[in-house]
């Protein structure tokens, strides 16, 4: 809407000097469309802003701002991060869901998505085909499918951390998939068809070539991985089992559809923290690393399935 | 009598009101044999069976007693059930010594068991090395299905209301209770619930709090003179503010609310016709003020979020621990419509219950000791949950005027007099429960 | 694979059987029929007609739940397509900051931003108070008392990135060579828009429409954060409520089956196209 209505007044009326700058950059106005950049990230980023902000409240509201304080990481008493364990226990819970899903998931989407790569008979389309369909439909559906499972035939497992382990793996399996499925798209079999001309086994190959060289993908998938299933609620919710269960974005549901206090905001903030370290580092080596490998960004989001 | 002179309630002193600490000490004492009497005898109410056809009493492997139309016996005031102690799930033995190094684990409502409460049990049986875990339940039915999906996992779980524990008892999730381990129980709880009707001798529980359900609501927005009207639950379809106003979240107090308007008392009918009929009327209600069911009226009443919201008397109490010390929220008013002549009302108590297959069972029954506790029970109404706890020390009568309670709050007060007098909401048989709740799914799809 | 099918293909199994189960005599708790044979389809069938007649318990809640998706939708990607237009061609040296910035909602946590508007919209929040000391409105606005609008605000909010992503991607594929050829035939710049960028961006908006959509079909926390009223009740609320009552899981396991049915469509088309794409990249 507002980038037709730009081009349209621009179009209708400007010439001259104008129109050279049109030629060297011919789509759209740029003024304006980082009047929509900008105010998109602010619409975004802002509401965070002042959530993390309020964590550092003096009173118990979140919503009138009455003076800086640590109360809630350290202070006080009772109800703040340090000295509320169910606080802190979510936060841990949190973590360890995270750091779990990571390593039930990039392991197995690693070996699907090399599989898929490798595989070209009739079982690779069917296998792909219910992966992708368990990364499109709603986590809903999956949550409640599972909770019936685990509460019915899969009794033994019943709910609790491990169930909750195993649903974010499901959750996440598709996303390494997809990573590590565009690099090896993106690098191609000439490396590999090198190596094993050079003598090594199929399995060496693998090993010595073609690992090495997604080691970027894996990172990046971990590092994704990481980032969202330590926020997942739906998933979480609905497989946990006793309050030690608990993660962060459940304590933040409850505490909103309760009684709100600035702590919960402070234990959200810390995970905003923690993802953002996880992302940040995950950046900084995915850049340096395919950097060195010379790889092609344009060519890993070619094989990105959007 | 002497009142009671206290050590320090508890020495972290979570008290934020320091007015309330001070006379929840002066406040200790024994009520008279008159009123004891005068809630035994609890003949005023009419009682009916919940809507079974056959009527006859549910006698039967769970229990003797009660009525009939359900797998197990049905608890109503004139039929007492007394529950089965099977050989599969007898009470542990007297006289064991607690578990070391366990982990206790309970369940329980939000903001209902003080955290103070909670570390002092830890800190007295710390030379077993206990630690106590907790899981919050968001509303019974929640709880009850905690607790089934996961029955190895829990040790004790409190605020089980009277009409589920058939089906617990029942489904095998409870275990019975050794009453050598909780003298506190003999010593401490008013003798009229001491053997309830629900639970004769009480083998399967214990009594928690007690609280009647009328209207709370903000007197500086809503200005009806509500504890005045002919019919105090008129409110909530005459002068019901729009957007402001709330139901409890639960298919027994919402359509239990339009039946005591009605005038209807039996809130344990199977009656078909009355159910539709609250049904619309709450569907009414709904459709005026486009009403939230919630029971968060404790931080959502101060705000201003609702200023007219059904509730529980102890959220009263509850909101008192959100408000900032000293201040008696003089813009909060509560009401029992029970209180006004000739209008019915709702007043109840919950249970703590030992839960089946627990791995401390002599430490699960040592906390429900600890919480039974004169003071411990005091503190916990007083300065954290709000729910009064049904002790001989604490005097209904003495409560305003010890300060305990702001006088225009007097109302959240149950007295045993009151106590015996009111309608309770117990247990229904399997087809009849499924017509409330599908009359409360009906509501809450807005047809 | 194994994985995938003991964990994705059978619980739907599961949720079938239980549908289509019976309920336990004493606790009225479904108990699981695995005989397709045996299977009462009574649950399935009262769903469906509560789904389709006028007066049916479903039927407001699912036509509701499609609106609001639909709208929420299209608010997505009108707010959304301007946003991946400027981080794919205009953006420039700053583009990797307006990236990182772009890709940072993805993982903060929903709940934390649905928090942060809690605080913002409440009586005492920032919005209202804005609002009244400029003096548009004398009280304040109940925003979170039941709003579809706000409903849908929310949504939008949590779910335009997922928007963003696929129509930044397709963007930022089209060469600039391709738009300056255009430039160069005389095209003006809204012509250029219309005739040569929007087509090739066609496949990414449905793919956005469908990434960004589905999972609102999902969504109850939503609801039950910023309205949690009767009358903004979507799909996902009836099916966690059903769960919480034993007997009317069976209720909630058909409606998940329905919900399945109904967006099957999408799904397939989503799946095909992405599967269609992936064949027609060069290896």
């Amino acid at each position: 809407m507002s980038a037709r209505t730009a081009t349209v007044a621009a179009g209708g009326g400007l010439r001259g000097r104008r129109l050279r700058d049109l030629m060297t950059n011919p789509w759209a106005r740029p003024r304006f469309l980082w009047v929509v950049g900008i105010a998109y990230v602010v619409w975004t980023l802002l509401p965070v802003a002042t959530a993390a902000l309020f964590s550092f409240n003096s009173t118990r509201s979140i919503s009138i701002w009455s003076g800086f304080s640590l109360r809630w990481y350290v202070t006080d008493p009772n109800e703040s991060v340090l000295n509320d364990p169910d606080l802190r226990h979510a936060v841990v819970q949190s973590l360890k869901l995270a750091t779990g899903a990571v390593l039930v998931a990039v392991p197995i989407g690693l070996a699907f998505a090399l599989a898929l790569d490798k595989w070209r008979g009739r079982g690779s389309g069917s296998s792909n085909f219910t992966m992708m369909f368990s990364f499109i439909t709603p986590e809903l559906i999956l949550a409640v499918s599972l909770f019936l499972l685990f509460l019915n035939p899969f009794k033994f497992i019943g709910l609790g951390t491990p169930s909750q382990l195993l649903g974010l793996g499901l959750l996440a399996i598709p996303y390494a998939v997809i990573i590590v499925r565009s690099r090896l798209l993106s690098l191609g079999v000439q490396l590999e068809e090198a190596a094993m001309d050079l003598g090594a086994s199929p399995l060496q190959a693998l090993r010595r070539v073609t690992l090495p060289l997604l080691g970027p993908a894996i990172f990046a998938s971990a590092a994704i991985i990481f980032a969202f299933t330590l926020d997942d609620f739906v998933m979480v919710k609905q497989l946990a089992k006793t309050g030690a269960d608990q993660t962060v974005a459940m304590a933040i549901y409850g505490a909103a559809r309760t009684a709100p206090s600035p702590a919960v905001n402070a234990i959200g903030t810390l995970m905003l923290l923690a993802s953002t370290v996880v992302i940040v580092l995950a950046y900084l080596v995915y850049r340096r690393s395919a950097r060195r490998s010379g790889a092609r960004f344009a060519a890993d989001r070619e094989a990105l399935p959007v | 009598m002497h009142p009671v002179h206290p050590k320090a309630l508890d020495p972290r002193g979570v008290s934020r009101r320091e007015f309330l600490r001070r006379a929840a000490m002066a406040g200790v004492a024994v009520p008279t044999a008159a009123a004891i009497l005068a809630a035994c005898s609890s003949g005023a109410q009419e009682e009916s069976g919940g809507g079974s056809p056959s009527g006859s009493s549910g006698a039967n492997q769970f229990g003797t007693g009660g009525v009939g139309g359900a797998a197990y016996p049905l608890a109503r005031l004139d039929a007492p059930v007394t529950w089965n102690i099977p050989d599969d799930n007898q009470p542990i033995e007297s006289g064991l010594q607690p578990e070391q190094g366990a982990t206790l684990k309970y369940l329980n409502w939000p903001y209902y068991l003080s955290p103070a409460i909670v570390r002092a049990f830890e800190e007295k049986y710390a030379k077993y090395d206990v630690t106590v875990e907790k899981t919050i339940f968001p509303d019974m039915a929640g709880g009850v299905n905690t607790l089934r999906a996961s029955p190895d996992e829990f040790d004790v779980m409190f605020g089980v209301q009277i009409y589920v524990l058939g089906q617990l008892i029942a489904g095998g999730l409870l275990s019975p209770i050794n009453h050598d381990y909780i003298p506190n129980l003999a010593n401490n709880v008013w003798p009229s619930i001491q053997s309830p009707f629900y639970d004769q001798e009480s083998r399967y529980t214990v009594p928690f709090a007690i609280w009647n359900t009328g209207v709370m609501w903000r007197n500086d927005k809503v200005s009806t003179d509500i504890a005045g009207l002919a019919n105090p639950y008129d409110v909530f379809w005459e002068d019901a503010p729009k957007d402001k106003t709330a139901l409890l979240n639960n298919s027994r107090d919402s359509l239990g609310m339009a039946m005591f308007r009605a005038g209807v008392t039996d809130v344990n009918t199977g009656d078909p016709a009355t159910i539709d009929q609250a049904k619309s009327d709450i569907a009414e209600v709904v459709s005026a003020t486009n009403a939230r069911f919630h029971h968060t009226d404790y931080t959502d009443v101060p705000d201003g979020k609702t200023w007219l919201h059904q509730s529980w008397s102890g959220n009263v109490g509850s909101a008192f621990y959100f408000l900032p010390e000293g201040d008696t929220a003089p813009t909060i008013s509560y009401y029992w419509p029970g209180s006004t002549d000739g209008i019915p009302g709702n007043v109840d108590n919950d249970t703590i219950v030992l839960v089946r297959n627990s791995k401390a069972p002599v430490l699960a029954h040592l906390f429900i000791d600890f919480v039974l506790d004169a003071r411990n029970a005091v503190t916990n109404y007083t300065t954290y949950s709000g729910y009064q706890a049904p002790m001989t020390s604490i005097n209904p009568d003495e409560l305003v005027g010890n300060k305990v309670v702001p006088e225009h709050l007097a109302s959240t007060i149950v007295t045993e007099e009151q106590f015996g007098a009111g309608y309770r909401e117990l247990e229904l048989a399997p087809d009849v429960s499924a017509m409330w709740e599908s009359a409360y799914q009906e509501i809450q799809a807005g047809v | 694979m194994l994985y995938l099918l003991l964990l994705f293909v059978l619980p739907f199994y599961v949720i079938l059987s239980v549908a289509f189960g019976r309920l336990d005599p004493i606790f009225q708790s479904p108990v699981l029929v695995w005989n397709p044979l045996r299977w009462d389809t009574s649950i399935l069938s009262f769903t469906i007609s509560n789904i389709t007649h006028t007066d049916g318990i479903y039927h407001a809640a699912f036509i509701r739940t499609f609106l609001y998706v639909a709208i929420s939708m299209v608010l997505c990607l009108l707010i959304g397509y301007p946003f991946a237009y400027f981080l794919a061609r205009h953006a420039g040296r700053a583009k990797g900051l307006f990236l990182a910035l772009f890709f940072a909602p993805f993982w903060f946590s929903y709940m934390l931003r649905m928090l942060a508007w809690i605080g913002l919209l409440q009586d005492q929040g920032y919005v209202n108070r804005t609002l009244q000391d400029v003096g548009l409105i004398g009280a304040p606005y109940p925003f979170l008392a039941g709003k579809s609008w706000v409903l849908i605000l929310g949504l939008v909010y949590g779910y335009v990135p997922y928007m963003v992503l696929p129509l930044y991607a397709g963007l930022d594929r089209i060469p600039n060579s391709q738009l300056e050829g255009a430039r160069d035939l005389g095209a003006s710049p809204a012509r250029t828009f219309f005739r040569v960028t929007l087509p090739q961006t066609r496949q990414a908006i449905l793919a956005g429409l469908i990434i960004a959509g589905l999972p609102m079909f999902g969504d109850y926390f939503t609801q039950q954060l910023l309205a949690n009223t009767v009358g903004t009740k979507m799909i996902g609320n009836f099916i966690v409520d059903s769960l919480d009552v034993p007997i009317f899981v069976p209720r909630g396991a058909s409606l998940i089956l329905v919900l399945i049915a109904l967006l099957v469509v999408p799904i397939m088309y989503y799946l095909r196209s992405t599967a269609r794409a992936a064949r027609a990249r060069p290896a």
